[in-house]
């Protein structure tokens, strides 16, 4: 009797954890290039029934085993890709397929968005959300905010003088193998150890992409998870209620 | 009467352990690719009863007086191993199988592990991987098996089964004869003790396939569960209330 409340205990917690990310998930709709997580549940090992006290028919013990409940803490998150928004600000950059942009922070540490919300500050960078810098190649932070400059879809950035396009730089994405080996470091960043300059880029001026949470799916997922959570712990109510039987025996 | 006490037991502990195993079902009800299992009870060999009590002259012959169960034991856990509904996700590593098999993961020794669950993963080396670190294996286009190495970000199962942005592999789908003979292991995997055969099935990309654990069963069979529970109770309890007139009462002079 234990067992089964331990179980249905496995089952309430990994339910709550799965609620836990929904409503993460939830929070970061509108958080530009968020990728939604779930959780992976998988079953804990089978343990063997031949055990004291428990009668057996058959002489065959190797397929006599029951689960010993869930696990519910594996994250896996959903890199495909958001809506994408136009804005109509110039400084805001959205990639089409895949890729991140390469961030750096002031002590010279590298991070990947998928964020495109850019701002350039007084000295000319283009600063990210988090505030850390967006790495440029051959770039010598000759705009500003008033400057007229298009982002092309490859990445080059050319400021309109006079009528005359001056390329000024090229903004890089980059591409990571085993997206799923990305440490998450909050404020929409990433860190990876593999990444590298991505071949053909679709980068969109004036858009953003937005997070690719469904709010449909996500309170669907929510409604299913809370059943899931009634019905276990409609298990160890049942397992006490036994248990309440058993004690009974001799009761009255 | 003693004999009877132990019948009704076994029959409240058999119905313990079924509870056990629904509650593991239940638990697992959200988890992808898992198959519910069942409990499946059988009474004790029956025994025949006899007696000696007819005698003629000085000879006592034998008479059958009937058979008397000893209760009921567990004799097996079987695995259903129907199919799950499939959930669109959307996600490019989810995969599905729609239909017979299961895929074919290696673990850190390089034995081989069968799961349904496709929420794969891709790690720092390129591996695709099961969500614990099992490594997915695949088969070339001359039929070796290889574990799946992926070159690009992100891949793409062609209508053919192969799978693009890999070296043109497929996945090994692993199907066996006798399913009873699988074994389970941790996280929702599998061992075989003898080799499948690989087998062509449809494998849908960014679906998930659900536990094939039924609600409504689950709630009628934990009623079930739980009222033939009480019933072996109440007879656990008659029984030892007769026990108790014959130990106190029988021979009392009024």
């Amino acid at each position: 009797m234990l067992k089964v409340m331990w179980n249905g205990r496995s089952g309430l917690y990994s339910s709550q954890n799965r609620i836990d990310v929904i409503s993460n998930n939830i929070a970061n709709i509108d958080t530009n290039g968020y990728k939604r997580l779930d959780v992976a549940f998988s079953d804990i090992f089978n343990e063997s029934l031949d055990r004291l006290g428990t009668p057996i028919t058959n002489n065959d013990k190797s397929n006599l085993t029951v689960g010993s409940g869930v696990r519910g803490e594996e994250l896996i998150r959903n890199f495909s890709q958001g809506l994408i928004k136009e804005t109509g600000n110039k400084t805001d950059v959205a990639i089409v397929g895949e890729g991140y942009f390469k961030v750096k922070d002031g002590d010279g540490n590298y991070f990947y968005t998928r964020d495109g919300a850019f701002n350039i500050d007084a000295n000319g960078n283009f600063v990210h959300s988090s505030g850390l810098f967006l790495e440029i190649e051959n770039y010598n932070n000759n705009l500003s905010i008033n400057d007229n400059f298009i982002i092309k879809s490859n990445g080059d950035v050319y400021n309109l003088v006079d009528g005359s396009e001056e390329l000024v730089g090229k903004i890089n994405v980059y591409e990571i193998i085993g997206q799923d080996s990305l440490k998450q470091k909050g404020e929409n960043l990433f860190a990876a150890d593999n990444a590298n300059i991505k071949e053909s880029t679709n980068l969109k001026q004036g858009y953003l992409e937005k997070s690719n949470v469904d709010i449909a799916k996500e309170l669907t997922d929510m409604l299913v998870t809370q059943r899931a959570f009634e019905l276990n712990s409609r298990t160890v109510k049942t397992a006490d209620d036994m248990w309440q039987i058993a004690n009974n025996i001799r009761g009255k | 009467m003693l004999r009877g006490i132990y019948t009704a037991a076994s029959g409240m502990i058999t119905k313990q352990v079924q509870l056990e195993n629904l509650s593991n079902n239940v638990s697992n009800i959200n988890t992808a690719g898992y198959k519910k299992q069942k409990v499946s009870l059988k009474s004790f060999e029956e025994l025949v009863l006899m007696n000696k009590d007819k005698q003629v002259g000085d000879k006592s012959f034998p008479r059958r007086i009937g058979t008397i169960e000893l209760g009921v034991g567990i004799d097996g856990t079987r695995t259903n191993f129907s199919q799950g509904d499939l959930e669109k996700t959307d996600r490019i590593l989810d995969f599905a199988i729609n239909g017979d098999g299961f895929f074919t993961v290696e673990d850190e020794n390089g034995s081989k592990k069968y799961t349904r669950d496709g929420r794969f993963k891709i790690d720092s080396e390129g591996n695709l991987i099961a969500t614990n670190g099992y490594k997915v294996i695949g088969l070339d286009e001359n039929g070796y098996e290889k574990t799946i190495k992926v070159n690009s970000e992100n891949i793409t199962l062609n209508p053919d089964g192969t799978i693009s942005g890999t070296d043109n592999l497929k996945f090994l789908i692993t199907t066996f004869e006798d399913k009873n003979q699988l074994l389970r292991d941790a996280n929702d995997f599998y061992n075989s003790k003898a080799d499948g055969n690989p087998v062509a099935t449809d494998i849908k990309q960014g679906f998930v396939e659900k536990s094939n654990v039924d609600t409504i069963e689950v709630i009628t069979e934990m009623m079930s569960i739980m009222r033939s529970y009480e019933s072996s109770q109440k007879v656990m309890q008659s029984l030892d209330e007769t026990l108790s007139k014959t130990v106190n009462e029988v021979g009392n002079v009024r």
